[in-house]
């Protein structure tokens, strides 16, 4: 079950409203590489994830996603908070703005609604770990690209806050694959899947 | 002393074969580093950190889980025969004892870089491995363990984003100065 | 900075600090050195948490402390420029 802490986890202080910002960042909460799709990714691996440490990373970082999702909201709404429809049309937010005006809508910078076809869970340790530590990378190069094109300090400060956490958790789906392949036959770490099959029955 | 004439005093814990140990390492019975899953461990004190998660006597470095103490199966934790000085993330004043003679050996060592000419006939020719990957299988990518240290303060750390020194890992592609 | 939001400011990075030690020990358990870090700050972030809510109100829903006043629906929200 999910607690709610009524703080961020890492404050949002944005005194100049930008929609052209807003725009873009748009991505992290609901692109392809963003926030929404990471947390789902990660807890609905868990259910079927081997090896106590590795169910815990999936469910820690899982909820860490969350949080960042709740940032990234922040910046958004802290970014398009009183602007006018003529500052909206000009930063060329105006067809996101006919349909959702100044609400928070997860979807990709291009427009496009969150969609689940950008996780996968394959149901496979492995290969959800190699999933996870793709996931990490992509999320880390989005934030680079907002890096290139956002000016204001205000902002820089929580994206850069946002991608350094990427590169750690890329560390810790390491950790966790470093652990499963630790515990899996090294002869050959495919002759089952761990996460579904009882054993491999032949000798491994 | 050349461990290929006495395999069985061979510190690697491999013992059908001594491709990765170096000149100058000490039999195992005067040994007195941590490294986990070697044997013998019966006059080492203090515990190696982990053995594959099961439970290890404080005076041995045996993991009981584990039949095997060769490299291949070890759990996670300090693996002598790579240049690493800290064993595991409970102790950094432990060192291996493998790293004596590796900085001024002239033969091959696995873990450095190597040419034919200098490799004895043990060593894989043209291959490379660090060393953390020795014995490590084919078809698979493996992440080192991570040890706790070089730890920032909670200020500190919250403002890079991770307390982890060695994962602080800044952007400088947008030109904006280092 | 304002009181409250430095009192936070202290909070988050202490939370912070626990979370990242957290994560470490999820995949490195018998990690002493990390143990130890993790119950040191444990005990740290307990107090400030306490003398926030005592002073700014409930940080999570189990946190109001009022019998009269239900504060955990109070502005500012943490989204809010005033709530950081």
């Amino acid at each position: 079950m999910w607690s709610y802490e009524k703080k961020l986890q890492y404050p949002v202080k944005i005194k100049n409203p930008n929609a052209a910002y807003a725009k873009i960042i748009i991505s992290q909460l609901g692109g392809p590489d963003g926030e929404l799709a990471a947390a789902m990714r990660y807890l609905n691996q868990r259910y079927t994830a081997t090896y106590n440490e590795i169910i815990g990373i999936l469910n820690d970082v899982g909820t860490e996603e969350l949080a960042h999702l709740e940032m990234i909201g922040a910046i958004l709404y802290q970014l398009t908070k009183g602007l006018s429809p003529d500052e909206i049309r000009h930063a060329g937010m105006d067809a996101y703005f006919v349909d959702h005006t100044a609400g928070i809508y997860p979807a990709s910078a291009a427009g496009v609604p969150c969609d689940m076809k950008y996780i996968g869970i394959k149901g496979d340790l492995i290969a959800d770990l190699n999933e996870d530590l793709a996931a990490e990378q992509k999320a880390r190069v989005t934030y680079d690209n907002i890096l290139r094109l956002v000016d204001d300090p205000d902002v820089r400060d929580p994206i850069k806050y946002l991608r350094e956490r990427e590169i750690v958790h890329y560390q810790r789906f390491g950790d966790a694959l470093r652990i499963a392949t630790d515990r899996l036959d090294e002869k050959n770490f495919y002759a089952f899947n761990p996460s579904f099959d009882k054993g491999c029955g032949c000798g491994h | 002393m050349n461990y290929q004439n006495n395999r069985n005093t061979c510190s690697c814990g491999n013992e059908n074969r001594c491709s990765s140990c170096s000149y100058g390492r000490t039999p195992w019975g005067s040994r007195e580093g941590c490294s986990c899953g070697r044997r013998p461990w019966n006059t080492r004190s203090g515990a190696c950190n982990s053995c594959n998660g099961n439970a290890r006597s404080a005076c041995s470095g045996i993991c009981p889980a584990t039949a095997s103490t060769t490299w291949k199966n070890r759990g996670q934790g300090c693996s002598c025969g790579t240049a690493r000085t800290n064993c595991s993330c409970e102790s950094t004043a432990r060192s291996c004892a493998c790293n004596e003679g590796r900085e001024t050996r002239s033969s091959c060592s696995c873990g450095e870089s190597r040419r034919d000419t200098d490799c004895d006939s043990d060593c894989n020719q043209g291959a490379r491995n660090t060393g953390l990957l020795d014995g490590k299988s084919l078809a698979m990518v493996y992440s080192p363990y991570q040890n706790f240290d070089s730890v920032y303060d909670p200020r500190q750390g919250l403002c890079n984003g991770t307390i982890f020194s060695g994962l602080d890992k800044p952007f400088y592609g947008d030109g904006r100065g280092c | 900075m304002d009181a409250r939001s430095a009192l936070l400011k202290e909070i988050q990075a202490e939370d912070f600090a626990l979370y990242e030690t957290a994560l470490y020990l999820n995949g490195h358990p018998t990690c002493r050195s990390a143990l130890s870090y993790y119950c040191q700050h444990k005990n740290t972030v307990k107090a400030l948490r306490e003398r926030y809510e005592e002073l700014y109100g409930p940080l999570t829903l189990y946190g109001n402390s009022s019998e009269s006043c239900w504060h955990w629906v109070d502005a500012p929200w943490p989204w809010e420029k005033e709530g950081n």
